[in-house]
């Protein structure tokens, strides 16, 4: 499955395409969690959050 | 073709979770130093709220004594160098006259002719108004001569 359809499929809901999306972007957000060298768990929460917005929000 | 299609809108995608993720984090690191420097005030506050009562009432003396007298700013830290209470309060009956002898003897180490100067009198008359303050304060602190 191309990367345009499983987003398609994330926007309409679709709980396997989003988990398939965030475990692709997983280590962009662990890399963005991570503060002085400490994992911010908080951190990670919200920009897992920010990851499920912009999956609602992009245009295709 | 229609791979490079889906590439085209990976890459975007990614493009804007980045710039997403970054406005983010720094929206959040943002909160937590507001937070964190609310806390530190608040620590602050509570350290100042639980102080020792003697060292508010002395300030409180001075404050008294120093600008409902006679306004005087300048004597305020001399005043709470005082760490006697009972000395703050006979301090406090004095007039203002009387004070500003004390002070300007005990803080600004003036001699006797400059305080004379100062104040418009003799040297020796300055020196007996200034002995009448200490009887006076011994009094009010009820002790003897060699105790004070």
């Amino acid at each position: 499955m191309n990367f345009e359809m499983l987003l398609e499929r994330a926007k309409t809901g679709d709980k396997e395409a989003q988990e398939e999306i965030f475990r692709m972007y997983r280590p962009l957000l662990i890399k963005n969690a991570m503060d002085r060298n400490v994992f911010d768990e908080d951190l990670y929460q919200e920009l897992s959050a920010t990851l499920l917005n912009c999956i609602r929000k992009f245009r295709l | 073709m229609e791979k490079k299609q889906t590439d085209s809108v990976q890459n975007r995608f990614t493009a804007y979770l980045m710039a997403a993720v970054a406005n983010k984090r720094i929206s959040y690191m943002e909160q937590r130093n507001r937070k964190k420097e609310k806390e530190y005030i608040q620590v602050d506050l509570m350290e100042k709220n639980h102080v020792d009562f003697e060292a508010q009432y002395h300030a409180y003396l001075a404050e008294q004594s120093l600008l409902f007298y006679f306004g005087d700013v300048e004597a305020w830290d001399n005043m709470l160098e005082i760490d006697s209470v009972q000395l703050a309060k006979c301090i406090n009956r004095l007039n203002s006259r009387e004070r500003k002898i004390l002070f300007a003897r005990v803080f600004g180490e003036l001699n006797f002719k400059e305080l004379g100067t100062k104040f418009g009198m003799e040297a020796k008359q300055a020196e007996m108004a200034y002995y009448y303050i200490i009887r006076k304060l011994r009094k009010g602190m009820g002790v003897g001569k060699d105790e004070f």
